[in-house]
């Protein structure tokens, strides 16, 4: 704690004023702070303590080594060393707020390696703030604009923290010129000796003039924040250890249905506080903009302005979930929006618009590339969810969907008793006939019911009959999972299909949880044999999804495989004999958002791809994480595109690109809708949409047939 | 005011293949899956925007059928009616349009309504009498083929769809009014609409109740019979006329014939 060379504040009495000051600013950030954390107190309680330790360790990878920003390089670099300039810097601040009580820091108060890192730092910060400023005045990439704080909050900003800079180093400057080199510092080393001949007095009275406008700044700093996008500086590292840990593909259980006031979010405030407190997580980089297909194609959806939409309408309505009348009201410094007269807006229909929120394919994108685990599509569904169960209002295609949901079964108007229809003749027992079948196949709706893809489903049961696979169907017996309807918001129909189904499943035994409690008790299951895990395959990643990762919500847990990871686990274990490299085209593969992103499934499709062609996948611009959306999920399968291009034109155009003569899928919707993009853009000749399982089956078809014959052809 | 909707549970027109019994030459309408006549929901969509702009109204939803009708007034009550009333009694099988009417009629009249809606005609028997016969037993003016209606001091006035528009139609309350398909949105029930039908009024009324002896209605006061029952005459394949430059004239012929022209 060696005192400074020159005292900073001239005495006592500049120290008192300082500490008045200092403890003024504190108390106005304080109070800020706390009507931020107050709102998110009185949200909706969720538990996000699960995982503790991979929690700790993401949090220092994420926040500490900044590898969320980083995956963007230029301006993830620049925010690298503004972040750590920013810590450091503090360090630099202690030592000189310490000064005003003629101390300083141990240990690396005097210390010439500390002072020249914190100086090598301010450069740093100095080169980055340059690359944020050209970016922000220059490049201007339009997903930095913001609604919520205006256009000058981002260079008010950086306006601060170069003044910060600025500040720091006349400090520095004039310390050493002051102090003879006795305060040495590297920028001090640099410029103080220029400044020599000005007199130890003046020098002395210069130093004093930076060290409070330095600490002025600093403080202004502090106060403007809270109000500010800067917020995220204090907001992220909470929101990245919060983030959630449970399956990405399961969107939050409505619980309660039948004694809940209300049934998703039409207030700010219904929403739980982790959801509230992305918003002040949001860095307002827009990101997220630059991979939605539906901002991507024209729709009136930003999912940054989701999030700022929700951030916006709290604190719009900050006084009444506070209580009025409240302090933060009565001392507009404490308040962190100035606002507050002007009419309030409601957030579903106001803040954001209802088009925005059917506009989603909750395709994940968003998610996966925001840097600081925002989470949107759980927002969105929330608010979708008012508008369904509380309004009665959404598109008018939809309520056939769902009427037809609940009454058949399938989305369409017909009978569920004709969903094995498809089967006939193909020799596929129903689970009734053959209860003991290993493998459930699960067909869905569409590879029951859709034209196209009951051959998908054909194919599929080729593959499993070529590889000797003892399984079964449902037919009748089957339902829609429920899948469309809690996308766009019926919660409630979810969990009925949802019930009805895992009553199915666990009359035939599939229920993880129950088979292992039956083996514990007794080593058999029903019928006497040892049980073993069955699973269930399927076709669909949107049944997949959510019989996987949803179903146990309800207490329905499975084993639930997606066809083309059963398909390579056959591959690979000899089951199945391909003939290797026998497809020539050019080939190239899409991945569905509930396979890929949603469940981490990228190399399976592509090893089941590349056995068989001879040219491997040529892959499109945007694939694997950021996969590009066919436009089918989220429900939107169901809905009319009524606004700007067509999504899955979009895609379709993108595999044109590439050149290749197939587009691979292993969704029945991709292939629905690429089916459709093809037709629409006028490639048919060019491209052909087929599903992995279609692709395999014809291969096995060429196994075994011999070539000659298939020469005279 | 008092209004007052009648609906009708159907076997689902969707998915279920209509199938007669040949031994009763009847409908078969058990162990099919049944719903509110799709016609109706968008009857009583009409009949809970009129409540709605009216204030201070009561809209009750009341039918005839078994006892699974119940179902089908359940589903009305979520959407948004505020009470429901079904007539349900054995002797009620085999009810034509007469006794049905009656019945309906029978059951309005205790309840002094202001207003009742009625489809133009059911998705399933599609006679489209029973309006009539209800506006008939109870004496009352109807007002037909509604596609929008408004109360206007004690008149109900309705824009009724004719072939080339509409034209104004207005009567004293209280009245019978049938509303043209399509010309409503059906409501999808909400969450709150769907709790609260538990707990809504729901009374159940028998022939007694009503004061109708069994004689009147049902297979003994039925006037109607039905004689026999045939499959329709499959559509015989169209023709199609290749114009090798007298087309026009054959189509004029062929509608001239028909007296199209
Ligand atoms: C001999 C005979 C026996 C029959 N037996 C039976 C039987 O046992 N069970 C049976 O269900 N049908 C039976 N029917 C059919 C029955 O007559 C008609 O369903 C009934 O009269 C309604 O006629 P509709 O469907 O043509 O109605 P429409 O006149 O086309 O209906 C128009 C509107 O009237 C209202 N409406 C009609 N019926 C009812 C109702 N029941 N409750 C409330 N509102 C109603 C609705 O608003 C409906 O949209 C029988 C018919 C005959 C000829
Ligand atoms: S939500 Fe995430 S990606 Fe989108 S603007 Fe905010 S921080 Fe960036
Ligand atoms: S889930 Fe997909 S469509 Fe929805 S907002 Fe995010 S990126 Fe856009």
């Amino acid at each position: 704690m060696a005192p400074p060379a020159i005292s900073p504040t001239g005495g006592w009495i500049g120290t008192t004023i300082f500490v008045v000051i200092f403890l003024a600013a504190l108390t106005v950030f304080g109070l800020r702070v706390g009507q931020l954390v107050t709102l998110l107190a009185k949200a909706r309680r969720e538990d996000r303590t699960d995982h503790l330790e991979e929690r700790i360790g993401d949090f220092l990878l994420v926040v500490l080594g900044q590898s969320g920003v980083l995956r963007d390089p230029i301006p993830g670099l620049a925010h690298f060393f503004t972040f750590w300039g920013f810590i450091i810097i503090q360090f630099g601040l202690l030592n000189l707020i310490l000064g005003a009580f003629n101390g300083s820091l141990p240990l690396i108060g005097h210390d010439h390696t500390f002072a020249a890192l914190l100086d090598l730092f301010v450069l740093f910060v100095l080169v980055s703030l340059i690359v944020f400023a050209v970016r922000r005045g220059i490049v201007r990439p339009r997903q930095l604009s913001s609604r919520l704080h205006g256009p000058w909050d981002g260079f008010i900003i950086l306006g601060l923290i170069f003044l910060v800079l600025l500040t720091l180093a006349l400090v520095e400057t004039f310390g050493f010129a002051a102090s003879h080199g006795e305060e040495w510092s590297l920028l001090g080393s640099w410029f103080g000796p220029s400044f020599y001949g000005l007199g130890t007095a003046t020098n002395v009275a210069l130093y004093r003039v930076s060290w409070w406008a330095h600490i002025l700044t600093v403080l202004s700093f502090l106060v403007y924040l809270p109000g500010s996008k800067h917020l995220h500086l204090m907001a992220t590292p909470f929101n990245v250890f919060f983030r959630n840990y449970g399956p990405r593909g399961a969107l939050p259980l409505l619980e309660n249905l039948e004694e809940r006031e209300d049934y998703g979010v039409s207030k700010a405030e219904q929403f739980t506080w982790k959801q509230l407190l992305d918003g002040y997580a949001c860095t307002e980089c827009g990101r997220c903009n630059t991979v939605c297909p539906a901002t991507n194609t024209g729709k009136p959806l930003l999912p940054k302005e989701i999030i700022l939409g929700v951030k916006e309408s709290l604190l719009d309505r900050r006084h009444e979930i506070v209580g009025e009348p409240n302090l933060f009201q009565k001392l507009p410094l404490a308040d962190v929006r100035s606002n507050g007269h002007e009419e309030i807006q409601p957030l579903v229909g106001g803040v954001i618009s209802k088009e925005a929120l059917w506009a989603c394919t909750t395709c994940g994108a968003c998610m996966e590339i925001c840097p600081v685990s925002i989470e949107h599509v759980p927002k969105i569904v929330d608010m979708r969810r008012s508008l369904v169960m509380e309004e009665s209002d959404f598109p008018p295609e939809v309520t056939s969907l769902f009427n037809n949901i609940e009454r058949n079964g399938n989305p369409w108007e017909i009978s569920n008793d004709r969903r094995a229809e498809w089967a006939a003749g193909l020799g596929v027992p129903l689970m009734a006939e053959n209860p003991d079948a290993e493998v459930l196949y699960w067909v869905g709706c569409m590879g029951s019911f859709d034209q196209r893809n009951r051959k998908v489903a054909t194919a599929l049961v080729k593959i499993l009959k070529a590889a000797g696979v003892n399984f079964a169907i449902l037919g009748p017996e089957e339902s829609c999972t429920g899948d469309p309807a809690r996308r766009i918001g019926n919660e409630y129909l979810w969990q009925m299909m949802a019930q009805q189904n895992i009553e199915v499943l666990n009359s035939y035994g599939f229920n993880t949880a129950q088979t292992e409690t039956a083996t514990a008790q007794n080593g058999h299951d029903h019928n006497g044999q040892t049980s073993r895990a069955r699973t269930i395959i399927t076709a669909c990643p949107h049944c997949f999804n959510t019989i996987k990762n949803e179903y146990p919500q309800l207490g329905g847990h499975y084993e639930v495989i997606h066809h083309s990871v059963f398909i390579d686990r056959l591959i690979r274990e000899g089951r199945l004999q391909l003939p290797a490299g026998f497809d020539h085209r050019k080939l190239t593969y899409h991945d569905p958002c509930y396979v890929g992103r949603y469940n981490g499934v990228y190399d399976e499709p592509r090893r089941v791809l590349t056995v068989i062609n001879s040219n491997g996948v040529t892959e499109m611009r945007r694939n694997r994480n950021r996969s590009f959306c066919c436009g089918g999920g989220g429900g939107r399968a169901w809905m009319e595109e009524r606004i700007g291009k067509r999504v899955n034109q979009t895609r379709v155009n993108e595999a044109l690109e590439t050149e290749a003569e197939v587009l691979a899928a292993a969704c029945p919707f991709c292939i629905m809708m690429f089916e459709d993009g093809v037709k629409g853009v006028e490639a048919e000749e060019r491209l052909q949409v087929e599903d992995i399982a279609e692709i395999v089956a014809r291969a096995l078809e060429e196994a075994a047939t011999p070539s000659t014959a298939r020469a005279g052809q | 005011m008092k209004i007052f909707v009648c609906v009708k549970q159907i076997p689902d027109p969707n998915t279920v293949e209509s199938k007669l019994d040949p031994a009763t030459k009847r409908l078969v309408r058990t162990g099919v899956s049944l719903v509110l006549d799709p016609g109706d929901e968008t009857t009583i969509a009409a009949a809970i925007k009129l409540r709605d702009s009216l204030g201070n109204s009561e809209l009750t939803a009341i039918s005839m059928g078994p006892a699974s009708a119940q179902e089908a007034l359940r589903r009305a009550l979520a959407m948004g009616v505020d009470r429901a009333i079904l007539i349900s009694d054995p002797a009620l099988a085999g009810s034509d349009v007469l006794g049905t009417a009656r019945t309906l009629a029978a059951a309005l009249k205790r309840e002094n309504p202001d207003l009742i809606f009625c489809s133009t005609e059911s998705t399933d028997g599609y006679t489209g009498m029973v309006p009539g016969a209800i506006a008939e037993f109870l004496g009352l003016p109807q007002l037909t083929f509604a596609r929008e209606i408004n109360v206007e001091g004690t008149k109900a006035v309705i824009k009724r769809v004719t072939q080339t528009g509409y034209e104004v139609v207005e009567s004293p309350l209280p009245a019978v009014v049938t509303i043209a398909s399509g010309s409503f949105e059906a409501i999808y029930p909400t969450m709150k609409g769907i709790m609260s039908a538990r707990k809504k009024p729901f009374s159940q009324l028998s022939l007694s109740d009503l004061g109708l002896d069994p004689s009147q209605v049902g297979e003994a006061g039925a006037r109607e019979q039905i004689l026999s029952i045939g499959k329709a005459e499959a559509r015989a394949a169209g023709q199609i006329i290749k114009d090798e430059g007298n087309a026009a004239e054959i189509i004029a012929d062929f509608l001239q014939r028909h007296q199209l022209l």
